[in-house]
This record gives structure tokens, sequence and C-alpha cells, in this order.
């Protein structure tokens, strides 16, 4: 017998996800696609019989007529028969709208359902009052009062799930009867009157004593939504982010990279033969290290944007950044987005579905790779230790951090001026319009947080045992054959890798890059963090040494490479018009291939305009 | 639905400064917004609804949040002004 698969649905803030993270036990899987506010995901939970099913978190909405593409995924699962069941999530504290939200689905599908009234402590709390059997008799479903991030009412209704799924189906179109389509705009307007009309209506009969607002969260916004504090606040939490991706993340990075070391340390004095040897350090240990090293960066940044998703954060940033982002031609929407995207491109394109209009998605979509995504950090580490002098150029600020600090003021720069280019004469028309809900303060729970982080540690550890993984030992593979005769030095210039690195050498040299150095921008498609392993395996296989931490290998490049050709490589990877993941997402994303091909185009044109410019310029002053 | 546009006492949603109340005599049909109108609908702005100007905010004072039903949300001026208002004595 198959697995019963049962559709979490609700209405925006209605705490769906703590629904999800409650009413499951086991490990999240990842569904059909992800990102940070779209999250779709699915897991099993015993039903009290002790059925397995499995649970899948659907987009939150507001009603079924689509807005954004978010929403559509709801609407499109819901019309389709993949759903045994479904729980209904809705907010206590807002009544209409969870009324009108329940008798749009159930209006629109036949499947079993069952209601949980969420956040009901909050509700009595502030006065609110039910009369929950005339709603479940109106409804024609069970409803059940819950608080999610307490667990209380989670058995209950477990429980009236399963009695639900044994009745097959239900009778629909209560409320409204039949369904409608092809209207007109004001054939609509009315439908969405008489709808409510019917929701107030029965609400009379659900609702025995309204509540009052929610004065605590206006207080709160009185001082976050400040002109001058609200302003600091903001700042204050964007500096305390990056501060802790940086300096808190740094223990943790090291600690990885330090038994990577030591593992391959292991490796290279074992008896194993020599060839395996240097496929299990050099090629395994080296590219997986690589990019595992940078887990403690994007958890502190992910862990920051959920809580500050939970707690209600960001939406007020939105609000705080709004006109200011539309002078660049953005939409308050795109700040999530953009923020995920220093810890990932991929993850930030993804978020972009929660922009209602397609025009402002590609030019977020667009702009996102000149974000600094966490994997450029160690190839700007790497080049600045080297290349730039860690001199104290006032009140003791050393000028490698001030150049790291340029570096992704660069990006942001670069993007601002992107998007007005974009807006001008790419996607021209009017700045679509700004609706977004201000919800409630809630305090963030912590299982909750912590179930979101295992999950992207989940997700980026399958990256790197599979990914990651195979492009590692291809990168092995290009770099250690055809092997050279015993005794010979510089095997891997006759490498494929090598030959590859030759073949391109005449398109790179105005820049100032040499054979190696291209040679090492292939596997960067793959992953942009590759970039360091790949150097230190070119250069430790070349002499024949152990040149495997950043500190040597920045000394030897320091010696091999003159101080123009690694300005010039830093400045391509401002634009790193690589990385195959993010290239593959947007494709997907916006569904063609010819804005993909713009973004690789015009990234790939800036890189190399950028680095011949720097390259030059820099030989010029030098000199 | 009601239409009152030339009347007085009535305003355009984003015209009215923080802490100001009123209740939604209208809409501004405007082909464009069409699609947004029915969404502002569908979250509770409807005839009949009274809204409250809750705060500005601070670059260039806008967008605005307003609270209706027992949701506040943030409109940019431009957008609300395409909901007429009589202003209610607070």
């Amino acid at each position: 017998m198959s697995r019963k698969r049962i559709a979490l649905v609700g209405t925006p803030n209605a705490g769906k996800t703590a629904l999800f993270n409650s009413l499951t036990h086991s490990h999240q899987r990842v569904a059909n696609y992800s990102g940070v506010t779209v999250e779709s995901a699915e897991a099993d939970f015993f039903l009290p019989s002790g059925e397995l099913a499995t649970l899948v978190d659907l987009p939150g909405a507001y009603s079924l007529r689509p807005y954004t593409e978010d929403e559509s995924v709801l609407t499109r699962a819901l019309q389709t028969d993949q759903y045994d069941g479904m729980i209904l999530v809705v907010d206590a504290t807002q009544p209409e709208r969870a009324i009108r939200f329940l008798i749009e689905v159930l209006d629109s599908t036949e499947m079993p359902a069952v209601v949980a009234l969420n956040m009901i402590d909050l509700a009595d709390a502030r006065g609110f009052e039910f009369d929950l059997v005339q709603f479940s008799a109106l409804m024609g479903v069970p409803v059940i009062p819950c608080v999610a991030t307490k667990k209380r009412g989670i058995r209950e209704l477990d429980g009236a799930l399963e009695v639900s799924l044994k009745n097959q189906k239900r009778t629909k179109d209560v409320f409204l009867g039949e369904k409608r389509q092809d209207l007109s705009g004001r054939e609509i307007s009315l439908q969405i009157l008489a709808f409510y009309k019917k929701a107030d209506e029965l609400l009379k009969h659900i609702l025995l004593r309204k509540g009052f607002p929610d004065y605590r969260s206006q207080k709160i916004d009185r001082i976050i939504l400040h002109p001058f504090w609200g302003m600091m606040i903001l700042l204050t939490v964007l500096g305390i982010t990056f501060q802790l991706m940086f300096n808190l993340a740094k223990y943790p990075m090291d600690a990885i990279d330090g038994s990577f070391k030591w593992l391959q340390g292991l490796v290279s004095h074992s008896p194993l033969p020599e060839l395996l040897r240097s496929f299990l350090a050099d090629g395994v240990l080296a590219g997986m290290g690589g990019t595992l090293v940078f887990l403690p960066q994007i958890l502190i940044l992910f862990g920051l944007i959920l809580f500050l998703e939970d707690f209600g954060f960001m939406s007020r940033a939105v609000f705080l950044l709004d006109h200011l982002m539309g002078k660049v031609g953005l939409h308050g929407r795109a700040f999530l987005p953009l923020l995920s995207s220093y810890a990932c491109n991929v993850p930030g394109i993804m978020a972009t579905r929660t922009i209602e209009s397609k025009r402002d998605r590609i030019i977020t979509t667009l702009i996102i790779p000149l974000t600094t995504c966490s994997a450029r950090i160690p190839v700007y580490t790497l080049l600045i230790s080297a290349f730039v002098p860690n001199t104290a150029v006032f009140f003791g600020i050393k000028l490698q951090g001030l150049v790291m600090l340029g570096l992704y003021v660069a990006g942001i720069l670069f993007s601002v001026l992107m998007g007005g280019v974009f807006k001008r004469f790419l996607l021209k028309g009017k700045r679509p319009p700004l609706l977004i809900e201000l919800p409630s303060y809630k305090l963030p729970s912590v299982s909750s947080l912590v179930k979101g982080l295992v999950y992207r540690t989940r997700l980026f550890l399958k990256r790197v045992g599979t990914v990651i993984l195979v492009l590692s030992v291809l990168i092995w593979v290009l770099l250690t054959f055809p092997r050279a005769p015993e005794g010979t030095l510089h095997g891997i210039d006759q490498s494929y890798a090598g030959q590859f690195g030759h073949l391109i050498e005449p398109a790179i040299k105005p820049i100032g890059f040499d054979w190696r150095i291209g040679m090492a921008l292939i596997p960067t498609f793959a992953a942009r963090e590759v970039m360091v392993s790949t150097l230190a395996t070119v250069y430790s296989i070349e002499e024949g040494g152990e040149v495997s931490n950043t500190e040597k290998l920045s000394t030897v490049i320091q010696k091999e490479w003159g101080l123009a050709t690694g300005l010039s490589l830093l400045v391509w990877f401002i634009f790193a018009p690589m990385c195959i993941s993010t290239l593959a997402t947007a494709k997907r994303e916006l569904q063609s291939s010819g804005y993909m091909l713009l973004m690789l185009g015009y990234l790939f044109a800036f890189a190399y305009v950028g680095s011949f410019l720097t390259y030059r310029l820099v030989n010029l002053l030098v000199r | 639905m009601r239409m009152i546009l030339n009347s007085e006492s009535s305003h355009k949603l984003g015209e009215l400064n923080p802490g100001e109340k009123g209740e939604i005599i209208g809409f501004c049909i405007d082909d464009d917004y069409q699609s947004f109108l029915h969404r502002l609908c569908e979250v509770g702005f409807i005839v009949g609804e009274s809204v409250e100007v809750l705060q500005d905010a601070p670059i260039g004072h806008d967008p605005i949040s307003i609270r209706v039903k027992d949701a506040v949300y943030a409109l940019r001026r431009e957008e609300a002004n395409l909901i007429r208002v009589v202003k209610a004595n607070s």
C-alpha cells in the first residue's frame, strides 16, 4: 500500500512551517525546490494508528487567484490528484482572512481536510472567542485549535486527520456554487465582494467575540520603523550579520580546514600506492574539504535570516528600504533574495519567487551574481594575503581588510549600476506595486530554527558528497593523466588540464593570466571555491612537495605571479562569470535560456574588460 | 459598488498622515492595476472597511503602513491613492 501524501496548506504567516516541524519527527527531505521563504519540504509522520504518511509543506497564499509564482505552486498542487488529504493552517488572530481562505480552498477540491486554527493562545489573549462546534459544522470539516510552536493540539489534529482520511471524499461547492472562469476584471471584483459577504455572514456564527488589535506589535513598530532608530537598527543588524559571518565562522572553519589537512597528511604518509595516495589526498579530500569549509558561514547567515524572518523583521526591512531600492530599479521584496545571495547565489535566485512581477524577478536574478557569495571568500583571502601588504592605513585599520571591504562594495556598486541599466534599456515600464504584510512580531522557536539549519546542512552536505566530489575527482584525473614519464619534472604541463591551459593561454594572456590560472579557472565553472584547491593541487603537483595550505600557497603565487596578475584575478572574481549551478538555476527559474545567456554574457564581458584594464593599469603604474 | 469621487470629504488614502483614520468608499478603476486591485480586495481593502495609517517609512515618507481589519500592510503612497476614503474623526 502506498504511503498517503498530505498537503500542508495555509495563509502566509499562519505558522505553517512551525506546524510542519511539530507534526513531523523524521528528517526533512528536499521537495522539488527550495529557497528561504519559499521553502518547500516534505517529511514523514505517524498517524495515531501507526500508519506512516508524508506531509508536504506547500507555499502560503492569500487566495487561490495566484498573484506570485509562489502562490501558483499551491494552486497547481490543489488541482492535481497527488494528495490524499490536506491540513489547512489559519491564523486565529485573523478570523476574516481565515474564513475566506478556508471557504475558497474547501470549495475548490473534494480532498479530505482538517483545519488547524493556529495561534489560539494569542487569539485568547487578545480576547477572540470562537464557537468551535459551529465552526466545524459550517466548514464541514473538523476545526482543531492549536499552538504549533508549543505543540498544543497536535495530537488532536493528527487524530482528526486520520478520521477524515477514512472518508475518501467530501462534498464540495457548499459555499459558492459553481467554479468560475474567464471573467472580466469587474466581474472578478464583484465576485470577490460576494464571496466576502458570504464569509462575513459565516463569521457572525463562528466568532462569538472580536478581539482587540495587536497593540504590542504596533508598539514595537514605533521603534523598528522609526525614521532614525529604524534605520540604525537595520544597519546594526546587517553589520552584526556580516561580523558574525566572518569573525565567528573563523573558528569552526579553521577546525574543518585543520581536520582535512590532518586527514590528507595521514593519507600521504600511509603505505598505500602512490597513485591512490594522490587520488585520496589531492583529489577527494582537497576538493571536499575546500568546499565543506564554507558550511559555518552559510549556517550563520541562514540562521540569522531564519531568525529575522520568524521574528517578523524581514518585511519591516522591505518597508524601510523600498523607496531606496526603487531608485535603482529594484522592488523592496528583492531585499531578502539579495541578502541570501551573500551565502550562495542559488538560494538567492530561488527566493525571487516571492517577487510578484516577472520584470522585477528578472532584474533581481540578473544582478544576483554580483553579490559576493561566500564561495568567493577563499579566493579573495588567498589573493589579498598574497598581493596586498597588511600595513595599517589609519587608526589601526589594515589595508587587507579594507581591500576585502572594497570588493564587497564593488559588488554592490556594480549591481546598483546594472539594475539601473537593465531597468532603463531592457525591461522598461512601471515599477509594479508593493503590497506586503507586516505580520505580528513573534518570538522564533529554537527547535524550528534548529530544524531549518539541519535542513540547510543536509542540502549542503548532499552537494559536497555528489557534485563537488565528482568534480574534484574529475579535476584530479585531468591534472594527473596522462602521467609524465618517471623522473621528469613539470608533469602537469603534459596533463589534459595542462594542455587545455596552454590552448586557451592566448585568449587570457591579455588579462595577465598564464596557462596555470587558465587551468584553475576550468573547475570554477562547477564551483567557484574549487579555484583555491585546484591552484593548491597545481602547485603542489608541480613542485612535487606539500603546498596545500593557503599560507604556503600564497607565498608561492606571490613569487610566481606579478602584482598585476594577482589584482587582475581579484577583479575577475568580482564578476566571476562562472558557476554552473547559478546559471542553471537562473535558466530554470526564469524559464529562459536568453536571460541566462545575457547573464553569462554581461558578466563575462565585465570580467574580461575589468581584468584587462586592471592588468594594464597596474603594469603602467608599477613600472 | 459605490463610487464617490468628487465629494469634499473624499480623500486619497495615500494622502493621509500617520495617525489618521478613514473609511473606504471606493477605488479608482485603472486597467494597469486590475490584478493589484483584486489582491487589495482579497487582503481586506473593501468598501465600508475602516483603515488607519500607522506610520510612514523614513526615506521619502514612503511606503506607509496601513491597518485594515486585524492586519497591517505596507503600501506605497502612489498605489494607496487608488483607494478613496472619507476621513474619520478619531
